[in-house]
């Protein structure tokens, strides 16, 4: 085989590749042979088929696997000569079979970078949120949690739990009848213009709403409104506690730790985009596309030009962040043990068979390498304590639900 | 009869492979043909020359179609010798 390299960029590489004829036959007979074993063709026993015969019969197929194999053993052979890392499928192209064989392979490769510092990243964390207001915010969720209704004869208000009747009608016709259907004032599920109609309404009350081409007509069978218990005593006593300090102290042990799991995110979260700031460099568009893919997996979305715009520069961090953080496994020999693999697999109740077995131990594989390198990276990291001032430009802007409480306006 | 007719098909098999090596080719004739029939076809057809012939009338064998019972129609197996050096392309190579 002799090859020459056309296209030698960092991520992207075509390489001309001419092998004598005689290469093929050599494959065709590998092909051949797998394929007699189990071949029964009438007038011959199983595995007796002779091999004039297989290669007038199975001709084309036989090329065609010949084909492959050829591509993919030159594929190896170039790669393994030039130490390059394949980000993608070779692509065959330009096919000219005379004596000899002649073809353009194009295939993207992961480009060589050398890494910055990476042990001793200076990152600045977030002091905890005291805990008197944890406890407050934990007793709110609680309270939310265990909210009961109570019927009201006022005019409703956003939060309202409404019982109703209703009819849509399209061009005059009925398209639907829903009875006692239950909805909450605000819930984001509901048309914006049924929302809107609801505020107000009271018990035994008729509304006709128009949106769009529809018309649904409302009749109010119930109004009911929140009711919060109180966090006592008694409520700790039936939620099982032996007194309110008992259920107070377990709140605040639980938010504690959602607090410092937030705070550890964030700093990962900080530390993975100094890395990508700090390594530069052209990622392989099979890559990005890989990650694209999965981006609109998981949000379930179509793909369109809109989507691309929006979720390119997000996937292309995401795979140059694997990218380092794979760099930096092989640097620090950060290893996962198949037994590590096996748990997670357990636990996320996954049935592994022949065909899903490699992938997903894989997938599962890569998973736990990269989050044992943030680990490594965070445990290896200059935090530094930041307290929480929010200033009163920033205070406007800011949405965050959770907030210091020594900060807040009032 | 025509000379297509009488030669109906070449025998693949195990045993007419292992035939073709000493210059034996096996063929499916109809039942009636003659042995002198069978070489003027041969020859006229792949332009060889025949130098012996051996036929075989080859037994019927019962079929089913669910509940219809009959047999598989007979053939007489031909198994012509060809001078030395002259072959026939029954299968094309790649």
């Amino acid at each position: 085989m002799h090859y020459d390299i056309a296209t030698d960029k960092a991520t992207e590489k075509e390489i001309d590749i001419t092998i004598p004829a005689t290469e093929l036959d050599r494959f065709i007979k590998i092909e051949i042979n797998k394929l007699r074993k189990d071949l029964s063709l009438k007038g011959f026993r199983k595995g007796k088929v002779p091999e004039s015969l297989i290669r007038t019969r199975y001709h084309d197929t036989l090329k065609a696997q010949a084909m492959n194999g050829l591509v993919t053993e030159s594929f190896f052979k170039i790669i393994t000569e030039n130490k390059w890392r394949p980000a993608s499928r070779a692509e065959m192209k330009d096919l000219k079979e005379d004596d000899e064989i002649k073809f353009r392979l194009r295939f993207e490769t992961i480009p060589n970078f050398e890494i910055g510092d990476y042990v001793g990243i200076e990152v600045f964390q977030e002091e905890p949120l005291p805990d008197d207001f944890l406890l407050e915010q934990a007793i709110k969720e609680l309270r939310e949690q265990h909210a009961n209704t109570r019927e009201t004869t006022r005019p409703a208000v956003v939060d309202d739990f409404i019982t109703m009747d209703i009819e849509i009608f399209e061009n005059d016709k009925t398209k639907e009848n829903k009875r006692n259907l239950k909805v909450r004032i605000g819930d984001r599920n509901l048309l914006d213009g049924i929302n809107k109609a609801l505020v107000g309404v009271r018990k035994t009350e008729k509304k006709q709403v128009r949106v769009d081409k529809q018309t649904y007509k409302i009749y109010i069978k119930k109004v009911e409104e929140k009711v919060l218990p109180n966090i006592d005593a008694d409520f700790a006593k039936v939620q099982k506690f032996e007194g309110i300090e008992q259920l107070h102290k377990k709140l605040l042990e639980n938010t504690k730790k959602i607090e410092e799991k937030r705070l550890e995110d964030t700093t990962k979260e900080s530390l993975s985009n100094i890395l990508l700031e700090r390594n530069q460099f052209d990622v392989p568009n099979a890559l990005i596309e890989n990650e694209y893919r999965t981006i609109l997996q998981r949000s379930n979305m179509p793909d369109s030009e809109s989507n691309k715009e929006r979720f390119r520069g997000p996937a292309e961090k995401r795979a140059r962040l694997n990218l380092i953080i794979n760099k930096i496994a092989d640097k620090e020999n950060i290893q996962v043990k198949e037994e590590e693999i096996m748990n997670l697999v357990t636990a996320m109740d996954v049935k592994l068979n022949d065909e899903n077995r490699e992938s997903i131990v894989s997938y599962i594989g890569n998973v736990l390498t990269k989050e044992k390198t943030i680990d490594f990276l965070y445990k290896n990291a200059k935090i530094s304590k930041k307290s929480r001032i929010i200033s009163p430009k920033e205070d406007i802007n800011d949405t965050r639900s959770v907030r210091h409480r020594a900060n807040r306006p009032g | 009869m025509r000379h297509e007719k009488i030669i109906r098909k070449a025998l693949i098999t195990e045993k007419a492979d292992r035939l073709r090596e000493i210059n034996v080719y096996q063929f499916e004739v109809p039942p009636r043909a003659t042995k002198r029939q069978i070489k003027k076809a041969v020859e006229n057809l792949f332009k060889v020359e025949v130098i012996n012939i051996k036929t075989a009338n080859m037994p019927r064998k019962p079929r089913r179609l669910g509940r219809s019972e009959g047999y598989k129609s007979t053939y007489k197996k031909a198994s012509v010798t060809l001078k030395p050096g002259q072959k026939i392309e029954i299968v094309e190579g790649v």
